[in-house]
């Protein structure tokens, strides 16, 4: 998560800032939200309440004029979360394509994956994953060519 | 007499929007009404009722314009009777619908 990128939500000249939230935080809303549609809004008012990054008060008389606001701060909030989560993904991707020839950066990739237990995901377990999938794809390839030489045999 | 009906409506009002900040003003079959902004409170009531039973949204839009009804009050039930989805909204906007659109509170939003 990148110090300094905070959301500044603005409406009639007030501006509250909001701390910028993780992809789980971001996740536990959403599934909160979808478990229970009736209390949505209330769903949306205690995230914004635990993102916002300044005095009650404020937030209290900001959403006591505009409170349909909260739903659109919560939108924009899961929004941030899920470009900051692409860009580290394409990060993790551009990482994993240059240390293909350097065996020191897979495995520095694979153990940071072994490493990693939950939360944004760092650009190097993006790529240590990414390493373990292409050789599974690429025993699996393997596997088909035996398997296919095998009953080429069969058929001898 | 007319322009001073209209004079004292105005005057009415502005008291009242002074007291109560931005109003949504509406004429409906030549009456005038006047509603007060939806709060947190009503907001969070009028979702909630509205997901457990979107079969009465019509119906709960009424009952949140009554309570929000600071002007007019006195030709406001025969009015809905007559005219509920000015309220309600449905093709077209209706109160309801400016109401909630005032609760948005037209916010913008950037990354800093």
């Amino acid at each position: 998560m990148q110090i300094g990128e905070r959301l500044a939500v603005s409406a009639d000249g007030k501006e509250l800032l909001f701390r910028p939230v993780s992809q789980a935080e971001a996740g536990a809303y959403v599934r909160a939200r979808s478990a229970d549609p009736s209390a949505s809004f209330d769903t949306d008012l205690r995230f914004v309440s635990e993102q916002h990054a300044g005095e009650p008060a404020a937030l209290e008389a900001f959403l006591s004029r505009a409170p349909l606001a909260a739903t659109e701060i919560a939108a924009a909030l899961v929004r941030q979360a899920n470009a900051r989560t692409r860009e580290a993904n394409a990060v993790g991707v551009k990482r994993w394509r240059r240390s293909g020839q350097n065996a020191g950066q897979i495995a520095e990739n694979l153990l940071a994956f072994k490493a990693y237990s939950g939360g944004d995901p760092p650009a190097a377990a993006v790529a240590g994953a990414l390493h373990i999938a292409e050789w599974l794809d690429n025993t699996r390839g393997i596997f088909r060519i035996f398997l296919a030489v095998v009953k080429a045999l069969g058929r001898k | 007499m007319l322009s001073w009906r209209m004079a004292d409506l105005d005057t009415q009002l502005e008291t009242l929007k002074s007291k109560h900040g931005r109003l949504v003003v509406a004429e409906v079959n030549g009456h005038t009404f006047a509603f007060r902004p939806l709060d947190l409170a009503k907001v969070s009531e009028f979702k909630r009722n509205l997901s457990k039973s979107p079969e009465l949204a019509v119906e709960l839009s009424v009952n949140v314009c009554k309570f929000l009804c600071i002007f007019g009050q006195e030709n406001l039930d025969s009015v809905v009777q007559s005219c509920p989805l000015a309220f309600a909204g449905g093709a077209e906007a209706g109160v309801i619908d400016v109401l909630l659109e005032n609760a948005r509170g037209g916010v913008t939003f950037r990354t800093i």
